[in-house]
């Protein structure tokens, strides 16, 4: 009677020590999942946030460089980039910068264009012979100059 | 005897039982350990790539700036509106943060030195940038500007 108490005494022990030693190990790999999906997601917005803000500048910055003439207007939220009979209209609307391609006799409005980056903001100005970017995306100012 | 039997067996279940839940408990946690460490590896090389970037975009306008003004320090007050560390006639320092915004606990260090070469028909400029973060080289850049005597100049 004793050894069969000894027994199942042991039985609850070696049960106990299985199910602590699992919950220990699924409270660990709970934490690791978190931790990775924490990291995931900084490096989701990390890559959103930089590459994002950096092709929109660079994009833009190349299409001033390669254009014959530049206007800029609305208080530099709208690109005039002329060259070659076509002008091409760079605008920022509706937290997204937008581009449409005319012909230099049809008129130039600020609609029907294709959807390139979304933006929370985009400015060019021109200083010192300089056309200065500023993209904002994200709550982050980014900023390039470029030669005209 | 029969009950010593039974208890016997049940015994070697359970220790079969937890033998197959240490080699599985091991075996979980290792496959845990390794992905952990890709994680780990893919978040630093985000934070070196974005740190990249960022000075790419920086250098690109110094480069395009100085090409603009041939005159370092005008260069530091355009781009920065500040005119960094003097650290001699030709060198200057700046701390960035991993924006390369101007920032005096950056992270990144950038220095900029220039050398002139005066010719008869102008003076060459070569500017030559270098982007650190503690001692590793995150990215370097020359650029120049030439500007003729008569007062054009090019890049």
């Amino acid at each position: 009677m004793k050894k069969y108490k000894n027994n199942s005494l042991t039985d609850v022990i070696s049960t106990i020590g299985s199910m602590t030693l699992f919950l220990l190990f699924t409270g660990c790999l709970l934490m690791m999942i978190a931790v990775a999906a924490g990291t995931y997601d900084r490096i989701n917005a990390g890559f959103d946030k930089t590459f994002g803000a950096s092709a929109s500048l660079r994009y833009i910055s190349n299409k001033l460089k390669s254009a014959d003439e530049v206007k800029i207007e609305n208080s530099g939220k709208v690109l005039y980039l002329e060259g070659g009979g076509i002008t091409d209209i760079i605008y920022f609307d509706k937290n997204a910068l937008y581009e449409k391609s005319v012909s230099d006799t049809d008129e130039k409005t600020l609609d029907g264009g294709n959807k390139l980056f979304e933006l929370s903001d985009m400015n060019v100005s021109e200083q010192m012979g300089l056309y200065q970017i500023t993209v904002s995306h994200n709550g982050e100012k980014n900023s390039t100059f470029v030669r005209r | 005897m029969s009950a010593l039997k039974t208890a016997i067996k049940k015994r070697h279940t359970v220790n079969l039982f937890f033998t197959e839940l240490i080699i599985a408990l091991l075996f979980f946690s290792i496959s845990g350990a390794v992905i952990f460490r890709v994680f780990v590896s893919a978040d630093k090389k985000t934070r070196e790539s974005m740190k990249k970037e960022n000075a790419i975009i920086c250098a690109q306008s110094i480069a395009e700036v100085y090409s603009e003004t041939a005159d370092i320090d005008k260069t530091f007050d355009i781009v920065f509106s500040d005119s960094g560390v003097v650290k001699s006639d030709t060198e200057r320092g700046i701390t960035l943060d991993k924006y390369c915004k101007p920032a005096a606990d950056g992270e990144i260090s950038l220095t900029v030195s220039e050398l002139r070469e005066d010719k008869a028909s102008g003076t060459l400029s070569r500017l030559t940038l270098v982007f650190t973060s503690g001692d590793e080289e995150i990215y370097s850049l020359e650029c120049s500007a030439y500007k003729s005597v008569g007062g054009a100049d090019d890049e």
